[in-house]
């Protein structure tokens, strides 16, 4: 026991060595364990996998430190692998159908009755980000928050500022945060021209810019309520406003025949295909309540989100769970169901005649159109000899739409018009 | 959002006075806390801010991701 829990406490001290390094602390060859003392860190991977579509892998590492003055600082560093392939908005047909790479360098077939998904998604992400959290006075306390992350065609920065204050005898707090993120997006192969058609690689593309950019502002007012010595709740509001490129570079809308649903002949595809078009700016507004009780040794969940932006989408969110306890381990079932509307210019395809007065916008994206998507989890916790923690999440997301519209045309109608997709979600966190 | 403001009556409704510090036991549990798993919520935003059009509401909403 004596050699276990020495050589427990050996890997304890090499991984928050290790950790403080990586995270850019103080990293000195033979620091003590004094030096990174009060160092809290969770090590997580998540793996994220779609039938025929996308996987991902993100491993994490999240640390914090807290300080004799109870200021806390907070380090994240995330990495990101995507690959596999996604919807790119056009509808099935009878016939195979050809589409460019977003690069204009290559095309892609999708054979007859598949949806259409391009398969080249590719990406990785890297993601750092920080907070600190001191107090002001004994009631007030302020959290400041800064991330930048970096991908192949993306590129974020941002900042926040939350303000904390506790009144009526600390059963209640206030909070007040507002955040900026600054994005530039570099599409591959340069941005569409939103409403144009994808020609195929012997034409020349209609792009637009090598770069674009958004910029979002964020406020969210929150109030937490402690009802009694076994619930506590909390109530937000956000608003979000962002301004700039909205669009999905790599989304297209078919055009199809008025009669025959089938996609019609374009300039030199053997399809037409329109590039996504969205405002350059959106308004959301969300309303968020959670409340938690313990039951006896355990404790229970239960949140409800409602959205709404100047797009027209609306969307409400319920998540339950609840957590049994035991002596070493917990086992924790938790319940999402999400639902929403479409935005107003969705359009799974558009008929000929509508082509010829089509309006600003257009998007065939399928998280823009009406659909309900459920996960279902379960998540076990225990204790490693050493007391540190470990959990196992696993996890099921279904989403579905819309599958057989009621303006579907001809051989639409033999087609799911919405790419309904299900995933599996299995996470690993060890914190010490 | 009916379903808002009915949490937010029934949540309100049900005042206590005070606490003294030694009625905080429940609340002061790790399981007890707000978001007491950051990293499964910021995994889980993340996924979805992926997969729909409605993000945030907990806490910001921003992605910081392109995720097509």
């Amino acid at each position: 026991m004596q050699l276990n829990h020495s050589t427990n406490k050996n890997i304890r001290k090499l991984l928050k060595t290790a950790t403080g390094c990586l995270l850019g602390a103080s990293c000195v060859a033979n620091a003590d364990e004094n030096s990174l003392s009060g160092w809290e860190t969770d090590i997580a991977i998540l793996s994220y996998t779609e039938t025929d579509r996308v996987s991902a892998i993100e491993p994490t590492i999240n640390t914090k430190k807290t300080f004799d003055d109870d200021s806390i600082l907070g380090i994240k560093l995330v990495v990101d692998s995507l690959t596999g392939a996604s919807p790119n908005g056009a509808t099935p047909s009878n016939n195979v159908q050809t589409f460019t790479r977003p690069s204009g360098k290559g095309s892609y077939q999708t054979a007859s009755g598949e949806t259409p998904l391009d398969d080249t998604f590719q990406d990785t992400r890297i993601s750092l980000s920080g907070s600190y959290q001191h107090d002001i006075n004994r009631m007030d306390k302020l959290i400041w928050g800064a991330n930048v992350s970096n991908e192949f065609d993306f590129f974020s920065t941002g900042g926040s500022l939350s303000y904390l204050h506790d009144f009526n005898h600390r059963l209640n707090t206030l909070s007040l945060g507002l955040s900026m993120e600054y994005d530039v997006i570099t599409p591959q192969g340069g941005s569409p021209i939103a409403l144009a058609q994808m020609q195929a690689t012997t034409s020349t593309q209609p792009k637009l810019n090598d770069t674009e950019n958004k910029v979002l502002g964020e406020l969210v007012i929150g109030l937490t309520h402690i009802i009694n010595r076994e619930t506590i709740a909390q109530f937000n509001y956000g608003y979000a406003q962002s301004s700039g490129y909205h669009n999905d570079p790599y989304k297209v809308t078919s055009v199809v025949d008025n009669l025959t649903g089938e996609s019609i002949v374009g300039d030199s595809l053997s399809g037409t295909y329109l590039y996504d078009s969205r405002p350059d700016s959106r308004n959301r507004h969300s309303f968020y309540s959670q409340l938690k009780h313990a039951f006896g040794a355990d404790s229970a969940e239960v949140s409800y989100r409602y959205m709404f932006d100047d797009w027209g989408i609306n969307s409400h969110t319920i998540e339950l769970s609840y957590q049994k306890n035991f002596d070493d381990w917990y086992i924790q079932p938790s319940l999402r169901y999400y639902t929403q509307s479409a935005a107003n210019f969705y359009r799974h395809s558009i008929t000929e005649t509508d082509a010829a007065n089509i309006g600003d916008y257009l998007s065939s994206d399928y998280r823009l159109a009406e659909m309900w998507s459920t996960t279902i989890g379960i998540k076990v916790g225990f204790k490693t000899p050493d007391g540190n923690k470990n959990s196992i999440r696993l996890a099921y997301y279904y989403q579905d739409g819309n599958t057989s519209p009621s303006d579907a045309i001809g051989i639409q109608k033999d087609y799911e018009l919405f790419p309904t997709l299900d995933a599996v979600i299995v996470q690993y966190t060890y914190s010490f | 959002m009916r379903l808002f403001f009915l949490m937010v009556l029934v949540c309100l409704s049900g005042c206590s006075a005070s606490l003294t510090p030694w009625e905080r036991d429940i609340l002061a549990r790790s399981d007890m806390a707000l978001d007491n798993a950051p990293l499964d919520s910021a995994f889980n935003d993340h996924i979805y801010f992926s997969k729909e059009a409605s993000s945030g509401g907990r806490g910001f909403s921003g992605g910081g991701c392109g995720c097509n």
